[in-house]
C-alpha cells in the first residue's frame, strides 16, 4: 500500500510537471487575446470621449482668453477680458441678469413640479391603479411626438382656439383676450407650463423600472398590514427608488442655468427680450441670424462662469443627498 | 403574479381616486389639442376662420397633398439656394435616424459589455468617466463644440452625425452596465470551455440575454433621433431632416401654406410615420416598460 501510494504521488508529479509549460501558454493567450479584445471595444470610446469631452472643454477653456480677429479671421489671445466683460455685464447689465433668473426659474419649474409629477405618474402606472394599459399607451404620446409638433398644436390650440372659446362660450371682450405669445407676462408662465405639460411622463421608463425591482415581498407585507397606497409611496417606494431620484436630481442640475425650455422652437431666434434665458441667449449668439464668430469667446466666458458655479452645487448635492440616504439594500 | 401583486385592491384609496382624476384630465388635456389639430388640418381656411371648433364643412384631404409639396426648405450650396422637398427630409430622416440609432446603440452595448464582463484598469476608468461626467458640468460649450465640429468636416455632413451620436457616455450605458451584470458568468464560461472566442460569447452567448434592454433601448433612441430638430438645426441644417422641416415650415411665409390649417396638416405629415411605429410595435415598447424590461 505504501509503494502504491508513492508511485501514485510520482505518477501526479511527473503530470503536473509535463503540464506546466501548456498552462503557462495558455493564461498568456488569454490574456493576450482579452486584451486585444477590450482594445478594439475600448478604443473608440475612448477617442470619442478624447475628442468630444476633454477636447472641447479645453478648447472652449481656450476660447475665452481670445477675442476674434476680423483681418485673419482668426482668434487673438486677450486674457481675461471676457471674464471681465462676463461679470460686469452680470453686475450691471439687468437684461443679462434677468435671463439668468428666468433660466433658474424655469428649472426649479422643472424640478420642484415636473419630478414630482413625474415620480407620481410612474408610481400610478407601476401599481395599475385603473385602466392601465391604456393611460400607459396615452401617456407615451409626447415621449412618441415630435417637440415642434407638439409646440405647433399647442400654439394654434393656445393662440387661436382658446381666445375663441374665451369670445363664444365667456363672451369676453375682443380687447380684453390676451395675446398668449406676444405678452410675455403670460407667455413665459405659458412656457414653464408647456414644459411641465409635455413632460408629465419624463422619465416614466427609468421611474417604472427601479420601482419594478422593489422585491414583492416588501409589497405584499405592506398590503398585508393594511397600510394605504400613500403610506406605500411615501415608506417603501421612494426609499427604494432614492438613488434614482438622485441620479435625476444630480444630473439635472447642470441645466440650473442653461434651461431654455422651448423658447426657442417657439420664436426661433425672434423671441422677446422678457422671455429670453441665458441658454437662449448663448444658443442665438452660435446659431441663427444673431450668431457670429466674434461672440464665441464671450460665449464661451459665460460658459465657463456658470461650469465654476454649477460644479460646487452639484458637489453639494450629491454629498447631501448621499448624507440622507436611506441605504436600502435589495 | 407580478399584476397581481401590484394591483390595487383598495378601489376607494384617496389616492387612487386623486391619482386617476389627475391622470385622467390629463389625458384628457392631452387629447383635446390633437384632436382639434388633426380635424383643423382637414379645415379649408376659409372653413377654419368662421368655424374653428366644428367639423369641417367639406373635408380638405388636399391640405396634406399640398403641405407634402410645399413643406421645403431652401439651402445655400455656397453658388445658388436649393429646394430641398419633404420626400428628400424624409430620406434624411431615415437615414439619419437609422445610421444614429445603430451608432448610439453599438457603441453603448459594446462599451458597457467590455466595462461589465471583464476586470480591467480601462474598464474602470471609462466607469467612472461616466459617474464623473454626468456630475461635472460642461456648461456652455456649443461655440467651441461647433469649432471642432467644422474642423473635423462634421459640419453638414451625416456621418459626423453618426460619430457624434455614436456617444457611450449617459443613462443608456448605465442601462446596458447594469443589464450586462446582471448575466450570469456561468453562460460566457461554458462558452468559453466550448472554445468560443470573446467576439463569439459577446455577439452569440450574452447578447441575446440582454435583448429586451437592447430593443427597447433601440426604439427609445430611433424615435428621439426621428424628432430630433436641435442637433439639425445646429449641426447639419444643409441635410435637412422633417424634424426640421417642420421647425422651418411653422414660419414660412408662402401664401399657400401660411393658414393654419395648412400648418396643422404639416405638422400631422410628421406626426403620422412615428405613430405608425408606435402602432407596430406597442406591445414592446410598453411591455418591455411593464415588466421592467431595463430591470438591472
Amino acid at each position: 500500500m505504501y509503494i502504491k501510494d508513492k508511485l501514485y504521488e510520482f505518477q501526479v508529479y511527473l503530470h503536473k510537471k509535463s503540464n506546466k509549460k501548456p498552462k503557462k501558454r495558455l493564461l498568456k493567450q488569454q490574456k493576450r487575446s482579452e486584451r486585444i479584445f477590450l482594445t478594439i471595444l475600448f478604443i473608440y470610446p475612448i477617442i470619442h470621449f478624447l475628442v468630444f469631452y476633454i477636447g472641447v472643454i479645453a478648447n472652449s477653456l481656450l476660447l475665452a482668453f481670445k477675442t476674434f480677429n476680423p483681418v485673419t479671421r482668426g482668434y487673438d489671445f486677450i486674457g481675461l477680458a471676457n471674464f471681465k466683460d462676463v461679470f460686469f455685464n452680470l453686475s450691471h447689465d439687468k437684461v443679462l441678469l434677468d435671463s439668468v433668473g428666468r433660466g433658474v426659474i424655469m428649472y426649479l419649474a422643472d424640478l420642484l413640479i415636473s419630478m414630482p409629477i413625474n415620480i407620481f405618474v410612474a408610481y400610478f402606472l407601476y401599481k395599475k391603479v385603473c385602466l392601465p394599459n391604456f393611460f400607459r399607451t396615452v401617456l407615451f404620446i409626447p415621449t412618441l411626438i415630435s417637440s415642434i409638433a407638439m409646440v405647433i398644436m399647442f400654439r394654434y390650440f393656445v393662440g387661436i382656439g382658446i381666445p375663441e372659446i374665451l369670445r363664444s362660450v365667456f363672451n369676453m371682450p375682443e380687447e380684453n383676450i390676451p395675446n398668449f405669445f406676444m405678452d410675455t407676462e403670460i407667455a413665459f408662465p405659458l412656457m414653464i407650463f408647456f414644459g411641465i405639460w409635455t413632460g408629465v411622463a419624463g422619465g416614466m421608463v427609468i421611474y417604472m423600472s427601479s420601482m419594478s425591482r422593489v422585491p414583492d415581498s416588501l409589497i405584499e407585507y405592506g398590503q398585508l398590514e393594511g397600510i394605504s397606497l400613500w403610506r406605500e409611496f411615501i415608506s417603501v417606494i421612494l426609499p427604494l427608488i432614492y438613488p434614482t431620484i438622485t441620479l435625476f436630481f444630480v444630473t439635472g442640475l447642470t441645466g440650473l442655468f442653461m434651461s431654455s425650455g422651448a423658447v426657442y422652437s417657439f420664436y426661433e431666434d425672434q423671441a422677446p427680450t422678457k422671455l429670453q434665458t441665458l441658454g437662449y441667449y448663448l444658443f442665438t449668439r452660435v446659431i441663427g441670424t444673431n450668431a457670429s464668430l466674434q461672440q464665441y469667446p464671450y460665449a464661451s466666458a459665460i460658459g465657463i462662469v456658470c461650469a465654476v458655479t454649477t460644479a460646487p452645487i452639484i458637489l453639494f448635492s450629491k454629498w447631501f443627498f448621499e448624507k440622507f440616504d436611506p441605504n436600502v439594500e435589495f | 403574479m407580478l399584476n397581481k401583486k401590484n394591483k390595487v385592491r383598495r378601489g376607494t384609496d384617496v389616492l387612487a381616486i386623486v391619482g386617476t382624476i389627475f391622470v385622467g384630465l390629463y389625458v384628457i388635456s392631452l387629447f383635446i389639442p390633437i384632436l382639434w389639430a388633426v380635424i383643423s388640418s382637414l379645415k379649408t381656411n376659409t372653413d377654419f376662420y368662421y368655424n374653428k371648433f366644428g367639423l369641417p364643412e367639406e373635408w380638405a384631404w388636399s391640405n396634406y397633398s399640398k403641405a407634402m409639396t410645399k413643406m421645403c426648405i431652401w439651402i445655400s450650396t455656397g453658388k445658388k439656394l436649393v429646394p430641398v422637398y419633404t420626400y428628400q427630409m424624409m430620406l434624411n430622416s431615415v437615414i439619419y435616424t437609422v445610421g444614429c440609432t445603430l451608432a448610439s446603440v453599438f457603441v453603448h452595448a459594446f462599451t458597457a459589455y467590455g466595462v461589465a464582463r471583464y476586470d480591467s484598469f480601462v474598464g474602470r476608468l471609462l466607469h467612472k468617466i461616466v459617474l464623473v461626467v454626468m456630475v461635472v458640468p460642461a456648461i456652455g460649450t456649443l461655440p467651441s463644440e461647433m469649432q471642432i465640429v467644422r474642423a473635423l468636416g462634421f459640419y453638414n455632413n451625416m456621418f459626423g452625425m453618426f460619430v457624434m451620436k455614436g456617444q457611450w457616455m449617459g443613462m443608456h450605458f448605465l442601462i446596458y452596465y447594469a443589464a450586462f451584470k446582471g448575466v450570469s458568468r456561468d453562460y460566457s464560461d461554458a462558452a468559453s470551455i466550448d472554445g468560443a472566442g470573446h467576439f463569439r460569447i459577446m455577439l452569440s452567448v450574452v447578447f441575446p440575454l440582454v435583448a429586451s434592454t437592447t430593443s427597447t433601448l433601440t426604439l427609445l433612441s430611433a424615435i428621439g433621433f426621428w424628432n430630433d430638430a436641435s442637433t439639425i438645426i445646429t449641426y447639419m441644417p444643409n441635410v435637412p431632416t422633417v424634424a426640421y422641416g417642420l421647425f422651418r415650415y411653422q414660419f414660412s411665409t408662402d401664401n399657400e401654406i401660411t393658414s393654419v390649417p395648412m400648418k396643422l396638416a404639416g405638422c400631422m405629415i410628421v406626426v403620422v410615420p412615428i405613430m405608425i411605429v408606435f402602432i407596430l410595435f406597442r406591445d414592446k415598447l410598453i411591455m418591455n416598460v411593464n415588466i421592467g424590461g431595463l430591470k438591472g
